[in-house]
């Protein structure tokens, strides 16, 4: 089997998508949070599945 | 169904075959015929992506489950955000650097091409698999529903979606998935305005929340875990007097989160029915903002869905609701044999679901909240635990013994709910969006599956010299074959459960593998080919043996393939240096 191969190449530098990314989570992150306490002030658990 | 409502099904249906087929065109050479010529604007990748993802399961199978257990489905989609951000960080710019046809072309670069092929072949088996079931699950909701046998719904589905993924290529796929796309979210709007058109004249939408809440529906995000057992227990026999583990419990913020993004990164970035549409587009910067459309709309989307089926559930609070919604469930219901039992059932189940009724008007009525008085709330609670009682009780009596499986209507209750009470042309609208997305899910994977086979086995093992045209000839060929594959496997399948989960745990016995074959080429430089080999077979046998020996939810799965493959790798690849 021929080995080694190519070496992988590092990711190119993020740039102005860091911020783009960071968007992405933080979006991501107060989606949840909403999720969170919404089920927090309504949900009562059933234990029904 | 109607007059109206058929001519509203069969004229969408037509329009989607016209259009794809319209697209011949651009199909000259493989790029055009796999890669839209990389002409195709970010947000029609990014649309395609969201109709591939969103199969007919997305609208019958996930308002069922919806209506049964309530949002806490939504938490499987809690690590795409961050899924997707990573793939625009690692994968995008990898795959975009390069021509590639497929993302298994890459693995060749660093393995060499037994990797490469062994990838591309764990991609096929698995999408070939699923695909089945794609067509299948939705075409016996279907099929029960418009008053066809399944086999016709099969054939309608298989047929059209074949012809136009042949004759198109992925510019059909990813221009029709802009059109279904647009008919599903248009189908789902439409119902939700009409259950809320039903139901806000009796209720505030903060009545609306404590009842339903009241009723365990509102669990969007669950942090503590129901288990406090934090060691798997032993598949088989030997693990049943322990109490179940927190490693199977479906649906935790945990297992969303890390077991969701393992899940999401192998699909999106891996699996070339999605992956493919990051080639599609012009450059890297439209691949990633084709992903982020998915990473920014895929969460609300869930819950919105997911919030019909809670709607539904109201809305058959209110009014009452059937006690047996599968149509094979119902005629089983009239067999000599059971007939009586059913009856009685059927009257204990009008008593519980008027009292259910009942209270939740009250609880509703409430002047300080559900939680005002804890006397009704209990008496509420417990009527609700006893409407799912009796339909349980019901669903195992119509459910033949040998076929436990069946028992499960998750994926009928929609149908029947759009059945019954949609008007005339909304429902023939609804039926061609449920339609749509058995389309849209189908002809992503067709052509993937085709591009793959001819990409990475026909033109690199067999016709090395191929020319274009003889490529793209080979490539219609294949999607055709790959088309009568998918709807014989739909039409031999047979079964039950919830389908949407039969996909996923499909899925992940291979994802996981997959995208740790990518992780060992990106993150081990001193990994080479036999560490690739030995990788993904150790990754597949990691699964196989945690499958086998231990009760773990099939999202883990996915984090023990890639770990598998890492670990394997690593091992060879030190093994290698000595």
């Amino acid at each position: 089997m021929a080995d080694p191969n190519p070496r992988p190449e590092p990711p190119p530098p993020l740039g102005s998508w860091a911020r783009v990314y960071l968007l992405v989570a933080l979006a991501a992150v107060i989606v949840m949070a909403v999720l969170w306490g919404f089920t927090a002030a309504f949900n009562m658990p059933m234990d029904v599945r | 169904m109607r007059t109206i409502d058929w001519i509203v099904f069969v004229v969408f249906l037509a329009y989607v075959v016209w259009d794809g087929m319209r697209r011949s065109g651009g199909a000259k050479d493989l790029e055009g015929y796999f890669a839209g010529g990389r002409r195709v604007p970010w947000w029609a990748a990014g649309l395609s992506v969201m109709a591939t993802q969103a199969s007919a399961i997305t609208i019958i199978g996930t308002t069922g489950q919806g209506h049964e257990h309530g949002l806490d489905f939504v938490q499987i989609y809690f690590g795409l955000p961050f899924a997707m951000v990573l793939l625009c960080i690692f994968l995008v710019p990898l795959y975009r650097s390069r021509a590639i046809l497929t993302p298994y072309e890459y693995l060749e670069e660093r393995f060499g091409p037994l990797t490469r092929s062994l990838a591309s072949l764990v991609f096929l088996a698995s999408r070939c698999l699923a695909l089945g079931v794609v067509i299948y699950a939705p075409s016996v909701a279907l099929s029960a529903m418009i008053g066809l046998q399944t086999w016709e719904s099969v054939l309608i589905i298989g047929v059209l979606t074949t012809l136009y993924t042949v004759v198109g290529g992925v510019s059909a796929v990813i221009w029709t998935d802009v059109k279904q796309m647009t008919v599903i979210v248009v189908g789902l709007l439409v119902v939700m305005f009409i259950l809320l058109r039903d139901l806000l004249p009796h209720f505030t939408l903060g009545q609306l929340l404590e009842v339903s809440g009241a009723a365990g529906k509102l669990n969007a995000l669950e942090v503590a875990p129901e288990s406090e057992v934090m060691l798997p227990r032993l598949a088989g026999s030997a693990g049943d007097a322990a109490p179940p583990s927190f490693w199977e419990e479906k649906y935790n913020v945990w297992a969303g989160l890390f077991g969701g993004l393992f899940l999401h990164l192998s699909y999106f970035g891996c699996d070339h029915s999605q992956a493919q549409r990051l080639l599609t587009s012009k450059d890297a910067r439209d691949s990633r903002l084709s992903l982020l459309l998915s990473a920014f709309a895929k969460v609300p989307m869930q819950v919105l869905v997911l919030f019909l089926g809670v709607l539904m559930w109201l809305f058959y609070t209110v009014h009452g609701q059937p006690m047996l919604y599968k149509t094979s469930h119902v005629e089983r219901a009239q067999a000599p044999a059971v007939q009586q039992q059913i009856a009685e059932l059927q009257q204990r189940f009008e008593v519980a679901v008027a009292e259910r009724g009942r209270l939740m008007r009250a609880l509703a009525a409430q002047p300080g909240g559900a939680t005002a008085d804890p006397e009704l709330l209990r008496e509420y609670r417990a009527s609700v635990r006893g409407v799912i009682a009796i339909r349980a009780e019901a669903r195992a009596v119509v459910t033949p013994s040998d076929r436990p499986k069946d028992r499960d209507d998750t994926n009928d209750i929609f149908c029947r709910f759009i059945l019954d009470n949609l008007p005339p042309v909304i429902l023939g609208l609804v039926i061609a969006a449920i339609f749509a997305a058995a389309m849209s899910s189908i002809d992503s994977t067709l052509n993937a599956l085709s591009a793959a086979t001819v990409v990475d086995f026909y033109r690199r093992w067999l016709v090395r010299r191929a020319s274009e045209a003889h490529a793209v000839r080979a490539g219609r060929i294949i999607t055709l074959v790959w088309g009568v594959v998918a709807t014989g496997m739909a039409l031999f399948l047979d079964g039950g459960g919830s389908v949407i989960e039969q996909i996923n745990k499909i899925g992940s016995f291979f994802y996981g593998t997959l995208l740790g074959i990518f992780a060992l080429a990106l993150f081990v430089p001193r990994a080479g080919a036999r560490a690739g080999v030995v990788g993904l077979f150790s990754g597949m046998a990691a699964v196989l043996a945690v499958h086998n020996l231990l009760r773990v939810e099939f999202l883990w799965y996915n984090v023990v393939g890639c770990v598998g493959v890492l670990l394997g790798g690593i091992v060879a690849a030190r093994w290698d240096r000595r």
